[in-house]
């Protein structure tokens, strides 16, 4: 039985100024863990500003959950159902940890009510509960990821946009983060996340998508696309050879990922 | 909206300095003067005086706050936010006002709590304690509304805090009243003006769209809601036309009329004269009261001691008014009144030929030894803090006099009052 994509995009094209970064993008999202490999200008972040409504598409169609996000009144139905962790997060660096993933559910509208024991959730999915009232400013790099991803992920939204989220993961954490993203997925959310580490979309990723120059050249399974790999490309996992092979790039100085 | 607001209070900078304003507050409360302490409107308007501190902190501080999210790199979570921009500006600068409030409200409840003994019944006048809030508001909006536009860390607020301190004395109207003489009180159509300016510049500085980046106005961005927009639209055009209407209003304060009040009157004995003051300087009547007793009872036997003396205010004629004031707490201006009360009284008003000095030194001299005899105590004690050189030959003699025996000081009043013609004066009568 086919589902509801969660976003659903229709010859979206987008950009800045004059300049086209998508182009004419036709896509489904749907449920489940979602990978985004493309080589830089490739157009990862615009799509997801794109899907976090915060730049309307230029032209084409953009659905989220179902429904057509046109109006004033859409856009926040659906925000509140996004959660987003930009590629370059800030933060306030005088906020608790606390106060700060408390702030980003206010932010997202999570009900007062359940705003607490959201962020209490939120902080111990990534493992941050014990530094809760530490300052933001007391964190380190991986630390501060951590409650970025928190902030994204409290009051459990049904679309998670991660930005480059491992940036600053150390091993341990990359594997508690996938397990992180793996239950989200099951518990119905669709996460989409771009990432530098093709091993992340390899073992956490259901669907993968590579995108260059603002249009998808793969979009199947990690499997689908280590099967697409060339015996010459470069790379030192299949799933690696694939992405090379699919960008059509074979010098393995290029860069692997977004 | 109230997470967010108690986020902003828990994280804001005033809460950190917060007891090094109210210690502020206090000393400029204090440190100033202190003759308001049981004058209402006099209370009330020292309360208010400390928003003329007050008001250039929170501008600066607001600047500091409002630049927060863009420093902080913030500005990408909040596009993404369901909560419209403006219900997270107003949460950021309803922080900054509620700390900025509580430091002005604890000075307004010190100098009430320090007023009620001596006061009597009232309270603190509304209309002053409002104008202070006004300027706090206007200097936190217009300080909110930089901090977003121009969001450095240092530069925007120090520049805010000076401007606003600069505002005070530099535009053509007053943000604020030094003194409250209760035969004056603020006129409600500055008042409100002010109020409508703030509350227009409040509006603003959290619908304003944020001031973008030649890059960051190169990528689509959802627009404003039109009724966003239109709210920041309106509160422009208000913040402008309060803007220009402010100074159109005219001052600030105006004569207070006597009739929607019942003076307080009193007299030392019967037969002495009474005094009657607004019922807010209560605190002075005692001492007045005795004033025009020793009056009635030193003056010469020619001379005449009104039956009544008022305070400025309260017996208005189209003539003028002959009432004595209580300038900054200090009673002397109130016996100099006096004085000239009981000498026009007795002799009229006396205008000798410039050519004359003997002549006008003889009235000062008479009015000077009637102002020692009204307060009662040694010409110098009497005299000091007050400016008399311009009358030094006729303080001296007059100072000698009052030291005299009772007897010896009539005579001395009679040779003296010898010195001008009866011509010269006429009689004066304001009624």
């Amino acid at each position: 039985m086919a589902t509801t994509p969660v976003a659903r995009l229709a010859g979206l094209t987008q950009g800045y100024g004059s300049r086209r970064i998508i182009k004419g993008l036709d896509l489904s999202i749907q449920p489940g863990v979602t990978g985004l490999l493309g080589p830089n200008g490739a157009g990862k972040t615009t799509l997801f500003r794109t899907l976090a409504t915060i730049a309307p598409p230029r032209d084409g169609v953009l659905e989220l959950f179902g429904k057509p996000v046109a109006g004033e009144r859409d856009v926040r139905e659906v925000r509140r159902r996004i959660g987003y962790l930009p590629q370059d997060f800030g933060y306030y660096p005088a906020f608790s940890v606390h106060d700060f993933v408390q702030y980003c559910a206010w932010l997202r509208e999570v009900p007062s009510a359940q705003a607490s024991s959201a962020t209490e959730a939120a902080l111990s999915a990534v493992g941050l509960a014990d530094r809760a009232r530490d300052r933001m400013k007391s964190l380190s790099g991986g630390m501060l990821r951590r409650a970025g991803i928190a902030a994204a992920i409290v009051g459990s939204p049904s679309l998670l946009l991660l930005d480059e989220p491992t940036v600053g993961l150390d091993p341990a954490q990359r594997l508690d983060f996938r397990d992180l993203i793996r239950s989200l997925a099951r518990a119905g959310a669709a996460v989409v996340l771009s990432t530098h580490l093709v091993e992340d979309v390899g073992a956490a990723c259901d669907t993968v998508l590579v995108l260059r120059d603002g249009e998808v050249v793969h979009h199947g399974t990690p499997q689908q696309l280590a099967e697409l790999a060339a015996p010459t490309a470069p790379g030192d996992s299949p799933l690696e050879r694939g992405y090379m092979t699919v960008l059509g790039e074979l010098r393995p100085t290029e860069e692997s990922a977004c | 909206m109230l997470s967010a607001y108690r986020i902003e209070l828990r994280r804001s900078p005033l809460l950190t300095a917060f007891p090094v304003m109210i210690a502020v507050d206090l000393l400029v409360l204090f440190g100033r003067s202190r003759y308001w302490i049981g004058v209402w409107p006099e209370a009330s308007v020292a309360a208010q005086v400390v928003t003329l501190f007050l008001g250039p902190v929170l501008g600066g501080v607001s600047a500091w706050q409002a630049g927060r999210a863009s420093r902080a790199g913030m500005p990408e979570v909040l596009l993404a936010a369901a909560r419209p921009g403006w219900r997270v500006e107003s949460a950021r600068l309803a922080a900054t006002l509620t700390l900025g409030f509580l430091a002005y409200g604890i000075g307004c409840l010190t100098a009430a709590a320090v007023s009620f003994g001596e006061a009597g019944p009232g309270f603190l006048w509304p209309s002053y304690l409002l104008l202070g809030a006004s300027t706090l508001v206007v200097f936190a909006s217009v300080g909110h509304l930089a901090g977003r536009w121009w969001p450095s860390s240092a530069f925007t607020p120090v520049v805010c805090a000076l401007s606003c301190f600069i505002s005070l004395l530099a535009l053509p109207f007053k943000f604020n009243v030094l003194a409250g003489p209760p035969d004056t009180h603020l006129r409600p159509l500055p008042v409100a003006l002010r109020l409508l300016w703030a509350l227009a510049l409040t509006v603003l500085a959290v619908t304003a769209p944020p001031r973008r980046s030649r890059a960051e106005r190169e990528l689509p961005r959802q627009g404003l809601s039109r009724r966003i927009r239109g709210a920041a639209i309106t509160a422009a055009a208000c913040s402008l036309v309060a803007l220009a209407a402010v100074p159109a209003a005219g001052e600030l304060r105006t004569e207070r009329p006597a009739s929607g009040t019942t003076p307080l009157c009193d007299r030392a004995e019967e037969g002495a004269p009474r005094v009657c003051v607004w019922p807010e300087h209560r605190k002075y009547l005692p001492e007045l009261v005795l004033m025009a007793q020793r009056l009635g009872r030193t003056t010469q036997p020619r001379a005449e001691v009104p039956k009544e003396f008022d305070e400025f205010g309260l017996h208005r004629t189209q003539w003028g008014d002959r009432g004595f004031d209580i300038t900054e707490g200090h009673v002397r201006t109130a016996a100099i009144a006096m004085a000239h009360q009981v000498f026009t009284t007795s002799f009229g008003r006396c205008m000798p030929p410039q050519s004359e000095r003997r002549a006008w030194q003889a009235i000062d001299s008479i009015h000077l030894w009637l102002e020692y005899q009204a307060m009662g105590e040694d010409p110098t004690a009497a005299d000091q803090g007050l400016h008399v050189e311009s009358v030094s030959a006729a303080r001296r003699e007059a100072s000698a006099a009052a030291r005299l025996p009772a007897a010896e000081q009539q005579a001395w009043v009679e040779r003296e009052r010898a010195e001008f013609q009866t011509s010269w004066c006429k009689p004066y009568d304001l009624h």
